[in-house]
């Protein structure tokens, strides 16, 4: 028997990671579990999918798709299982099938139906074009509840060769993307697609912008500000109130930059991913973010940008599971998860939460055809992470299931 | 499969004239009841509850029980002062979708755009009881006869 096909054998199952963690709820370690290992879907399982109901357009870096694969899956606690197409033979494991039940898309494991989900609904907006003619899907991504503002496809930390994060698949795209302008919107475009989306009452409850970093300016990464400021704007555009529900992932600015964001938009929250909590495999994982801020110096603003945003508005990514990447990575679970949490825990003193992503080792990435952590790590690091949050009274919303649903240990704030 | 509710009880848990109670536990153990503004039967006899806050307890208390599979009451008295209390269990949140945004924009409309609405939570009922005081207290003399005050039931 493969390496590959007895990968069962060697770690707990998910009936056991749920007897073992009785704390974490079964349906987000099925969560955790997803993201791990990916999905497939049957032809009964697409056969369901409506592309005029359905979400099925995709926009992200160079890609614009428009097929008939559902971007995403809601499970019934109406949260998101943000999930990628997988095969065994790129994780080492088995992807979860979703397959029709009556009628109805199921989660399979092994031939055994494990939980009912639904596709993402289409948003209205979806369908129209700009004064322009653009396309208005390709301007906005909309989530469940969320509108997602890619601002730009490149990240100038591959500049350098092996300067950008070794788990990120965005190299692929950066020798078509580096002489790209800064911004790929046409702000018109952005500002009349926002005023659509908003339209559609009861649907959005927050707008996220992100990009790839920019390293540019008479300060670093002032160019990355100026972008934002103006994007920003361009949506602020739209709204009766100063600030409206917000957050910004981006790299992690400094004062005089943070201060002019927040006093020049309506910006709410800021969430810059430290991705890796330990300064040595920090270095070791994002050379570019060392090179240019540095571990403790991301810390530092991190801090600040509390000052600023308050207590709940300011948190920051983590790839969960990446601390156990070979060679320099964490040697054990255990290791990763004690150093993790313990890291974590002087966060959240300082009012910083964390939202971590469950690590896939993505073709493309540095880390391509790494294993990733048992299930049961996960388990204990999103609990873990949770209790932090709960002791240092953070406030769960700014990236819990509606404002953004990647993290299972945000979603654990909603209990 | 859950129990199917009566005519008249559902008359009674969609009347917002009426004194209706929801009452959850949580992670935190804190038992919580709450006022039930909007609620409604559907066909197959689950009950959907309309939640308008995100922060409150008693969303926190249904997640947790959606989670874990653990009950839930809701307490309702009719025009006649009988009482009645519905247990069941979470099965689904519904925050989007068409129907969300129809029972949204009813929202709007009724509050006048002052009150959101979190979530419409899908309850399967495990259990109905009639929890009228006189009918109670009957039953339990005839189950318990041992339990009472004796003078009421001396000789004159
Ligand atoms: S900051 Fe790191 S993870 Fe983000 S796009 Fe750049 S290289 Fe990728």
């Amino acid at each position: 028997m493969s390496e590959q096909e007895n990968w069962r054998e060697k770690e707990p199952s998910l009936k056991e990671v749920i007897v073992n963690n009785p704390e974490v709820p079964p349906l987000m370690l099925l969560k955790a579990d997803v993201c791990r290992r990916g999905i497939t879907y049957t032809k009964a399982a697409l056969d369901l999918v409506d592309s005029n109901i359905h979400q099925t357009e995709i926009k992200y870096l160079f890609r614009e798709d428009k097929g008939n694969v559902p971007v995403a899956l809601s499970p019934r606690d109406g949260s998101s299982l943000i999930v990628f197409l997988a095969t065994n033979a790129e994780t080492g494991r088995d992807p979860y099938v979703v397959d029709a039940l009556d009628g109805i898309p199921y989660i399979f494991d092994n031939g055994e139906p494990i939980e009912e989900v639904h596709y993402w609904t289409k948003p209205d907006y979806y369908s129209q074009k700009t004064s322009r003619g653009t396309e208005m899907w390709k301007v906005v991504n909309a989530r469940p509840q969320r509108l997602d503002i890619d601002t730009n496809d490149c990240c100038h930390f591959w500049d350098k060769p092996g300067g950008g994060c070794k788990y990120c698949f965005a190299a692929g795209a950066y020798n078509d993307a580096k002489n790209l302008p800064k911004c790929r919107l046409n702000l018109d475009d952005l500002r009349e697609t926002v005023g659509a989306a908003l339209k559609q009452k009861g649907r959005f409850s927050t707008i996220m912008l992100t990009g790839g970093s920019i390293l540019s300016g008479k300060e670093v990464l002032d160019d990355e500000v100026d972008m934002y400021i103006e994007v920003l704007q361009a949506v602020g555009a739209n709204f009766k109130t100063r600030r409206f529900p917000s957050q910004l992932v981006a790299t992690a600015f400094n004062e005089r930059q943070l201060e002019r964001l927040h006093e020049k938009t309506g910006l709410m929250g800021y969430t810059p991913d430290i991705e890796v909590l330990n300064a040595e495999k920090f270095k070791w994982i994002c050379p570019g973010k060392e090179e240019f801020v540095g571990y403790h110096e991301w810390k530092r603003r991190l801090y600040h940008a509390v000052d600023v945003f308050g207590k709940g508005n300011v948190n920051t990514g983590i790839v969960g599971g990446v601390e156990t990447a070979t060679p320099y990575g964490f040697k054990t679970e255990e290791e990763a998860l004690r150093f993790t949490l313990e890291e974590a825990e002087e966060l959240a003193e300082h009012g910083v939460s964390c939202a971590a992503s469950i690590w896939q080792a993505s073709p493309g990435s540095v880390f391509r055809n790494q294993k990733t952590p048992t299930l049961d790590y996960f388990a204990k690091l999103m609990h873990g992470l949770d209790e932090i949050r709960r002791k240092n009274d953070i406030p769960p919303f700014l990236d819990d299931y509606k404002r953004c649903g990647s993290h299972p240990n945000t979603d654990l704030g909603r209990m | 499969m859950g129990i199917k509710i009566s005519d008249t009880l559902k008359k009674v848990l969609e009347n917002e004239q009426l004194v209706r109670v929801i009452i959850s536990n949580g992670k935190e153990g804190k038992t919580h009841g709450s006022r039930i503004h909007k609620m409604s039967v559907l066909d197959n006899g689950n009950i959907l509850y309309f939640e308008y806050l995100e922060s409150s307890l008693t969303n926190k208390n249904l997640i947790y029980s959606l989670w874990f599979d653990k009950e839930i009451e809701i307490f309702a008295e009719d025009e006649a002062f009988h009482d009645y209390s519905i247990r069941g269990i979470p099965k689904k949140a519904i925050i989007e979708g068409e129907f969300f945004e129809a029972e949204y924009r009813k929202v709007q409309e009724k509050f006048d755009g002052q009150i959101d609405l979190s979530t419409i939570w899908e309850i399967e009922v495990t259990s109905v009881e009639n929890t009228d005081l006189l009918e109670l207290s009957k039953k339990e003399q005839e189950t318990y006869p041992m339990i009472q005050h004796l003078d009421r039931i001396a000789k004159d």
